[in-house]
């Protein structure tokens, strides 16, 4: 994510309360952030009220932000630390069993049906971790390595896990189609 | 089937994830914010970590607990649980339950005898052998063993054949030893058992080890007039008894690797012998006993068997010399004789019970030598020792005496 305009970042920009900065941010960010709240929680409300708490957070946190590193991994650990906290609030207070929780994430709001089955079998067969890279890097683009250091794990094991875990999802896909 | 590119999987995720995200930006822009400061808990990086400490914690703590679990179990299995069961029978009957180390789990009185032997003892978490040679000892101490009565069953029973045959081989040895030095001498009895329901049924019912339960239901299948209550209630070496009076071979009634330690032998000799000492011991003698310990104090003196011969109801030419003595209860003699197979439904203290074994077993020493030379003699004894009989009363016997000779040489 590069500095858009006048040579300045785009934490500079948001922390001066430039608001075509935080759009522009909100339409490149707001979906990974979305897929990996809604993966984590599994509820579309409990994933819409993370990824709000995440922008105001990072709205609230863009003075703190050094333009030394990827501004991705800044916001990804608030986007993991946001989801991690209401994680915890809905373990205390889970009444649903999970598969409500499936049934609530509101894929139906996806049209296309190729696209929604794809996203809904992703998340029906896909362990979290490899889920979770692969949201990264097909939603997100980020890349491999860039995920490894997110996740904090090792290359090798972000390659592993996203191979694995798409071609499992190609052969559930082509068997259904 | 269509074929997917990972480049087409992707797009579908990114179109799906792009449709299904909602489109509050402005909604969000519009909303207050909060300026946070360094040290706000969502920009940190390790500390924010609640789930997978959470996770490991409990990971560690499932870890421990299996660790613990497992540790326990296999103490439980070594130490706490019964591995072979021991019974042993005098006529006190105590059940020893050892552990695969060989150490007692708990110890169990079957019948009253057995409690008083065990007498508060704890030998639990003792060796079995330990354990043995205090209930030998107790049992010696208590008079339910002597040089008369030397004889104990042992029967073990449990899951895993070697452990058990092992045991059962190493507690014979033990006690063998044992009584050898308590009493000189000993005759073991040693069998392997297979339980079912009729076993432990005699068992419960009798207040006996399932060993001797188990003896005697196979004694039982070929001697089925036998009292089930009275051989039970027997110490092992009268039982042994019966069965050599009986010209049974206890060794073939013995279960799984039956085997004898000692000399049975020994029991039939002492049985000779012994046998008006043995009555003393078990129980108080009656008139007729004193008398024949009198008589033993003759100067003629006559041995055991002379004493018994005289009552012996079915020796033929016991007839004459007998009535002197049981002038008084000539009818008792006559029912002794006519009841000889209801003898096994009498109670075990019965006095009668052990003349008539006497009895019984002194017919086969005639049977097997063809005649009775002591007879013999005790005839010629009593003839000359022996007041006057009555006349209708001698020649009573007489004739049934040469009746049965005339019948016996047919």
């Amino acid at each position: 994510m590069s500095c858009p305009r006048d040579g300045r970042c785009w934490s500079a920009l948001l922390a001066a309360g430039d608001k075509e900065a935080f759009l522009t941010l909100y339409e490149k960010c707001s979906s990974v952030i979305f897929a990996y709240a809604l993966r984590m929680l599994r509820s579309r409300t409990d994933a819409e009220d993370a990824m709000q708490d995440v922008f105001l957070k990072i709205r609230g946190a863009a003075h703190l932000y050094k333009p030394q590193g990827k501004p991705l991994a800044w916001i990804f650990t608030i986007t993991r630390n946001v989801c991690l906290m209401m994680y915890r609030q809905q373990a205390h207070t889970a009444s649903l069993p999970e598969e409500e929780h499936v049934e609530d994430l509101g894929l139906d709001r996806i049209k296309d049906v190729e696209d929604r089955l794809t996203l809904e079998k992703a998340f029906a067969i896909l362990p979290q971790d490899t889920c979770r890279i692969i949201m990264l890097h097909a939603v997100g683009g980020i890349k491999h390595r860039e995920i490894a250091n997110l996740l904090k794990m090792p290359l090798s094991t972000v390659l592993s896990k996203y191979n694995r875990g798409l071609k499992k999802l190609r052969a559930e896909l082509e068997g259904m189609l | 089937m269509k074929r997917l590119s990972e480049q087409q999987v992707n797009d579908r995720i990114r179109r799906a994830a792009d449709a299904l995200t909602p489109k509050r930006a402005e909604e969000i822009w519009n909303m207050p914010i909060e300026k946070a400061d360094s040290s706000a808990w969502f920009l940190t990086e390790g500390e924010q970590k609640p789930v997978k400490p959470l996770l490991s914690y409990r990971k560690w703590a499932s870890l421990a607990a299996a660790c613990l679990v497992i540790v326990f179990l296999g103490w439980f299995q070594l130490y706490g649980t019964p591995d072979v069961t021991v019974y042993l029978d005098v006529n006190p009957s105590v059940s020893i339950e050892v552990n695969r180390m060989g150490r007692v789990t708990a110890v169990k009185a079957e019948n009253e005898d057995g409690r008083i032997i065990l007498d508060n003892m704890d030998l639990k978490h003792t060796d079995i052998d330990v354990a043995m040679n205090a209930l030998l000892g107790s049992m010696v101490k208590h008079g339910y063993l002597s040089e008369s009565q030397n004889t104990i069953l042992i029967s073990v029973n449990g899951k895993d054949e070697t452990r058990t045959e092992t045991l059962r081989q190493r507690v014979a040895t033990d006690a063998e030893d044992t009584l050898k030095s308590l009493l000189g001498s000993s005759i073991i009895l040693e069998q392997t058992l297979d339980l079912d329901d009729a076993i432990e049924d005699v068992a419960e019912e009798y207040g006996i080890t399932p060993g001797k339960a188990a003896l005697i239901l196979r004694l039982l299948q070929d001697e089925p007039e036998w009292d089930v209550a009275t051989l039970a209630g027997e110490p092992m070496a009268d039982l042994i008894r019966d069965c050599q009076a009986a010209g049974i071979d206890i060794a073939q009634y013995l279960g799984n690797h039956g085997e004898i330690i000692g000399n049975l032998e020994q029991l039939r000799d002492d049985d000779d012998d012994d046998d008006a000492d043995d009555d003393d011991e078990r129980e108080a003698p009656d008139d007729n006993d004193t008398d024949r310990e009198e008589e033993r104090e003759d100067p003629e003196e006559l041995t055991g068997e002379d004493v018994d011969d005289k009552d012996d109801p079915e020796d033929d030419n016991d007839n004459d010399r007998e009535e002197p003595d049981d002038q008084d209860e000539p009818d008792d003699s006559d029912e002794s004789v006519g009841e000889g197979e209801d003898d096994w439904d009498k109670p075990a203290d019965d006095p009668e019970d052990d003349v008539l074994e006497i009895e019984n077993h002194e017919a086969d020493d005639r049977d097997e030598n063809g005649e009775d030379t002591i007879d013999d003699e005790l005839d010629q004894d009593d003839l000359d020792d022996d007041e006057e009989p009555d006349s209708d009363e001698e020649d009573e016997a007489e004739d049934d005496a040469d009746d049965l000779d005339e019948e016996d040489d047919d």
